[in-house]
């Protein structure tokens, strides 16, 4: 009787944690036809951007912002609309900028980019061999750098090329190789940590060992892209590992990799501190091999956890949480009754963001949320704007001394998030030096003012460049926007 | 330029002192000794630099004047008047003055004493100082000053115009127009911002004054 009272009581706690409310937007609501393989992201004030495939006008997209999502329309300019879509994804930089990418199965991936409800032109992603979709993966390094990773294939085999997107530019460039071996590999996604290190996972090709072995392989670059680090994370499983997805948690400085294997999805994670990867484990959740290979998963890092995406054998979205203090997967949430084919996730101010499609046609895209984990309010500040720079000549009639009278704006980035401004610091360097130097020329300007008078070694000819960078007290402690060049 | 303005004034000197002595001495008559008067007059001073900076080309002045005579119509002559002007400085707008004291030093010969009129040549030294200062403090620019040394060639009449006596004491007021040309130049040590080293003081000046004789 006592052993019955218990095993109720842990049947209510085990429903209780698989029990979460979901409500859900319809997103593509008035679209005919089937309109799937959504992606999801947010900006740091909270609006939205979801992407999918329409029925037959190619990438739609549709924006939430003050509470409202956006009647779906084509992203604009689009090359190409006819095809198989499938991955997706989008980033957000620094500057509320969301850089999305989508593939058009073994055909060709595009890029462009949203701010401000204004889309960029369409680029082709200049992969600079054949493309080999089935998987494209962004992130986001600290100065703004977006890096894609993608399959291609130079020759017969397939590679994991990484292309570079730096602040500013219209198109990736600068692609390399990461693979380049003699084995094929494929399915990449990328990941960048605190230190704007990359780690790369993909599926890789193993052979000599008397039958085809497919791994998931972890590659570690540094901030220079040089190669760190490199582990078959799941090289103690037979079979096949389909579907690598990773996330980099910047909060506690563990990498997350997961993947599929024999009906079901594991996970390894590796601590930074330590430098060491975890056993294997199974997040919670499992399906078979469906004839349409649809063991997607994806994973993402909020406050010190992961939140991984995936579906059951009757193709049920569940959501599973990697506690971070306990070092263990949570028991899977179902998010969506009803079976889903692709689906996406954004972690976003302490909530867990999700588009997904259905699966019975016509397939139509949802969102929905759920509360995450606890985030440090992201509080970015940034540097003053529209510095300028006049040289004036105060002169009496017998004497004269040039002063640069420079003047700046506070960055609208920081009015927009209601950032108060401690004060400004002035840095300067002269026109043939590279870099600022890390010690102000002037510290603690007050935040009232917005000019300087620097009057030391001013001549007619314009010498010296300047920067003004602003410094906040954000949850006690003073932090100093970065020098932008 | 210097070398002929100083024989000008040399030769000028030795005009009226040595060539015309003689014809003058049966001219003179008695006459008071000393004359003390106020002037009103304008200034032009050559320098470009200096008035377009403080966007006076002609300032006005009162001088101070006296004279002793000596012999034969020629009088020793000083004179004293200040030319000051401001501006504001570039960039601050800082309050921007300058002064210019102008002491002249000369003869007067008068070669003709008519009732009424005298006319008169003269010619002499003008010393000079000047000094600009901002009128603020902690500014960025320094004060300066400086000394000058010139000469100067004069001309014009005194008119006689009314005799009286204040205390028994003979008196005799007395107006005077004249035009007088200073050349004064320094060399500055450190350049003008410009870059001039040249500082030009000399100039034109034009005035009427009222004194007494006696």
């Amino acid at each position: 009787m006592r052993k019955l009272g218990l095993f109720i009581l842990s049947l209510a706690f085990s429903v209780a944690a698989f029990a979460a409310d979901f409500t859900y937007t319809h997103l593509s609501k008035g679209l005919n036809g089937n309109n799937r393989y959504p992606g999801i992201a947010a900006d740091s004030m909270g609006r939205r951007l979801v992407i999918f495939r329409s029925h037959s006008r190619g990438m739609f997209y549709t924006y939430f912002k003050d509470g409202t999502w956006s009647k779906p329309a084509p992203i604009p300019n689009q090359l190409q609309t006819e095809g198989t879509y499938l991955g997706s994804d989008i980033v957000v930089d620094s500057e509320d900028r969301f850089h999305v990418v989508w593939e058009l199965m073994d055909d060709n991936a595009y890029y462009a980019s949203f701010k401000d409800e204004v889309w960029t032109n369409t680029k082709l992603i200049p992969v600079p061999v054949r493309y080999e979709g089935f998987q494209i993966s962004l992130d986001i390094r600290s100065n703004d750098e977006v890096v894609v990773a993608v399959c291609a294939r130079p020759l017969h085999r397939k590679d994991v090329f990484l292309g570079f997107l730096q602040k500013g530019d219209s198109n990736f460039s600068h692609f390399i190789n990461a693979t380049d071996d003699a084995e094929s590999t494929s399915s990449p996604a990328v990941a960048a940590d605190e230190n704007d290190h990359l780690w790369i996972a993909y599926k890789g090709e193993v052979f000599g060992l008397g039958k085809e072995v497919l791994r998931t392989c972890v590659m570690h670059l540094n901030r220079n892209n040089n190669l760190v680090g490199f582990d078959q994370v799941s090289a103690e499983q037979d079979g096949f590992a389909f579907l690598q997805a990773i996330a980099a948690n910047k909060n506690t400085g563990v990498v997350m990799a997961t993947w599929w294997l024999k009906g079901t999805f594991f996970s390894r994670w590796y601590d930074q501190a330590t430098e060491k990867w975890s056993p294997i484990r199974s997040i919670g959740l499992g399906t078979q091999r469906h004839p349409d290979f649809s063991m997607w998963n994806k994973v993402v890092a909020q406050g010190k956890n992961f939140y991984c995406l995936a579906k059951n054998s009757q193709h049920i979205l569940h959501v599973m949480k990697f506690n971070g203090e306990t070092k263990a997967w949570e028991d899977p949430i179902r998010v969506y009754d009803k079976s889903v084919v692709y689906y996406d996730l954004y972690p976003s101010d302490g909530n867990i963001l999700i588009a997904f499609c259905t699966r019975e046609a016509p397939t139509q895209v949802y969102f929905t949320s759920m509360v995450g984990s606890y985030e440090e309010p992201k509080i970015r500040i940034k540097s003053a704007v529209n510095v300028q720079v006049e040289t004036e000549l105060e002169r009496s009639f017998f004497s004269g001394t040039y002063i640069n009278h420079v003047t700046w704006e506070n960055n609208p980035y920081n009015i927009e998030r209601e950032v108060t401004i401690d004060s400004f610091n002035l840095y300067r360097k002269l026109k043939t030096e590279a870099k600022y130097g890390s010690t102000p020329y002037q510290a603690a300007i007050p935040a009232s003012q917005y000019f300087f008078e620097d009057k030391f070694g001013i001549e007619a000819t314009p010498l010296y460049d300047y920067a003004v960078t602003c410094v906040a007290t954000i949850n006690g402690e003073q932090k100093e926007s970065q020098i932008e060049y | 330029m210097k070398k002929h303005t100083a024989k000008l004034i040399v030769l000028t000197l030795l005009f009226m002192t040595v060539g015309t002595a003689a014809a003058l001495r049966a001219q003179e008559t008695p006459q008071p000794r000393f004359r003390v008067g106020v002037y009103f007059q304008g200034s032009w001073l050559n320098d470009d630099n200096l008035t377009d900076f403080f966007k006076h080309s002609q300032r006005n002045m009162f001088g101070l004047e006296g004279s002793v005579h000596v012999m034969y119509n020629i009088d020793v002559w000083a004179s004293y008047r200040r030319y000051t002007d401001e501006t504001t400085t570039t960039y601050h707008g800082h309050l921007d003055k300058f002064r210019l004291n102008q002491t002249s030093l000369g003869v007067v010969y008068r070669p003709i004493v008519w009732k009424v009129l005298e006319p008169f040549v003269g010619a002499g030294l003008e010393i000079y100082s000047y000094s600009e200062k901002i009128a603020e403090e902690d500014v960025d620019l320094p004060d300066t000053s400086g000394n000058a040394v010139g000469f100067h060639l004069q001309g014009g009449t005194y008119i006689n115009i009314y005799k009286f006596k204040v205390a028994d004491f003979p008196l005799q007021l007395v107006g005077k127009v004249f035009v007088r040309q200073n050349f004064v130049k320094d060399t500055l040590a450190n350049a003008l911002p410009d870059g001039s080293t040249e500082l030009d003081l000399g100039g034109t000046e034009f005035g009427a004054g009222l004194g007494v004789k006696f």
